[in-house]
């Protein structure tokens, strides 16, 4: 009689691609009249696009923890962005001994690979951490290219037994877009002349390092095409999983840490403030379960650390605030009512939104980035009627001002 | 004679600290073939790696320096 045979589950490998500053009003999946996003237009047809995701907070730095813990900034502790995270948050952060995606694959067998700059504390788990760049190469551009950064991942994915972790951070949509193919045109209006207040000029002459010649118009279609770059480098790491024939056994995931403003809310490509479009990104998942969806219902980045380890059947820490989204993609059955955010750039504000209203609340509105203000003390938008939030109509008391408390 | 002094300056000093036995017996297991030459030269080195990942002391190494200037380039 021939012996049973145990069959060994393989296990699926895990890839998470952020792209910086990633805004879904500039892409075709979601009306933009460009075509910015031939190769994720493509997987769209392999997996799941979700309509109504936001990021825990408008910045990199707590957003990036965000994704790792599966917790709000205000429980890992890092609630501001770098250079601006205070020493306490750090001391906070260290003492939580939060619950780490990249340790937690590795002590499971995986290969963990990082392929990003940030270093400090976001190395942890990983087995490899680097973009690549020297500190004298950052006088030529602050960060390495799409392109190098995409043929990195792949050649430490070559060399790395399975299963793997990858993490790549794409910067190219990152303010001053230093690697883009768009040519300036000879525009009449100078940016700066079209910026209301002192503060804002003086934020983006120090931005532009002085290089002040380029029109809004430009600046747009230089975001443009590093998306274009960008969503490039997405298809180049898709081909390079289906020829290997990793394609099927791989969670894929490509997001936005956070969203930006181009010139809306008087504040000029930065993700300062908590309107939506700081705070609204983009989401693609690739998942074991088959399907393809346009996925309306709020999800956040915390959500991401559960909603992998469930698709690898992998147990779900109980301390956590992120769900598993499955029963959303599954049933379409909500997984939360209401998003939070928190003001990585500002001092302290934080935000609370449904479909249908919105509340800003700032207890000190002082921007670090352009020393300006975003926001009134407390503002409140009808969101669903008024998704470019123009009108507040804050009157003294709001429905979701308890969800702050 | 000076050269003597000077390599007896630059002589590490030693403190004696203790450990619970069946700690140090796991440290002499975990350690075995390693090259690691003794559970003191082990726990030296654990403790390093532990001090230099403190909050404090990694936001004021080089690392964190090239970081903020990297932060610098980019507008912040």
């Amino acid at each position: 009689m021939e012996e049973p045979t145990i069959k060994k589950e393989k296990k699926k490998n895990v890839v998470i691609l952020v792209v910086d500053a990633f805004r879904p009003k500039n892409l075709s999946l979601f009306g933009y009249d460009k075509k910015t996003d031939e190769n994720l237009f493509k997987i769209a047809n392999e997996g799941f696009v979700f309509k109504d995701y936001f990021s825990s907070s408008n910045s990199t730095t707590p957003a990036l923890v965000s994704i790792f813990t599966g917790l709000y900034p205000k429980n890992h502790g890092i609630m501001h962005q770098l250079p601006y995270t205070k020493q306490e948050e750090i001391d906070k952060f260290f003492q939580n001994n939060c619950f780490w995606l990249p340790e937690f694959l590795r002590e499971k067998g995986y290969t963990t690979i990082a392929i990003d700059w940030l270093g400090l504390w976001f190395k942890k788990g990983f087995d490899y951490y680097g973009d690549g760049m020297s500190f004298e190469d950052v006088k030529k551009a602050p960060f390495n290219s799409a392109e190098n950064l995409a043929e990195m991942a792949i050649s430490k994915v070559s060399e790395s037994k399975n299963p793997f972790f990858l993490f790549v951070h794409f910067w190219d949509t990152h303010f001053p877009f230093p690697h883009t193919n768009y040519e300036e045109k000879s525009g009449t209006e100078l940016a700066i002349e079209q910026i209301e207040g002192e503060n804002q000029k003086e934020y983006f002459r120090k931005r532009m390092k002085g290089n002040l010649s380029f029109t809004f118009e430009d600046l747009v279609g230089k975001y443009d095409s590093s998306i274009k770059r960008v969503d490039k480098q997405i298809g180049k790491i898709c081909d390079f999983l289906k020829e290997k024939n990793l394609w099927d056994d791989t969670i894929f995931i490509v997001l936005g840490d956070h969203g930006t403003n181009l010139t809306e809310h008087k504040t000029y490509f930065s993700s300062s403030g908590l309107y939506d479009n700081s705070i609204n990104t983009f989401l693609y998942m690739h998942l074991p379960e088959k399907g393809t969806k346009r996925i309306r219902g709020f999800v956040q980045d915390i959500d991401i650390l559960p909603t992998i380890l469930e698709n690898l059947e992998l147990e779900i820490p109980k301390n956590i605030d992120g769900k598993t989204i499955m029963p959303l993609i599954k049933k379409g059955i909500p997984v939360r009512e209401h998003i939070f955010s928190f003001d990585g750039l500002c001092e302290d504000i934080v935000c609370v939104r449904d479909f249908k209203k919105k509340l800003i609340v700032a207890k000190n509105n002082h921007c670090y980035l352009c020393k300006g203000k975003h926001h009134e003390e407390i503002e409140e938008y009808e969101i669903g009627e008024d998704p470019g939030e123009k009108k507040d109509i804050y009157s003294g008391e709001s429905e979701l001002k308890k969800f702050l408390d | 004679m000076k050269k003597a002094k000077k390599s007896e300056e630059n002589k590490v000093k030693y403190g004696t600290i203790s450990l619970p036995i069946p700690l140090v017996e796991k440290v002499k297991k975990r350690i075995k073939g390693t090259g690691i030459p003794s559970v003191s030269a082990y726990v030296a080195f654990v403790l390093r790696q532990i001090l230099s990942s403190s909050p404090k002391t990694l936001m004021n190494s080089y690392e964190a320096k090239e970081v903020k200037a990297k932060l610098k380039s980019l507008g912040y």
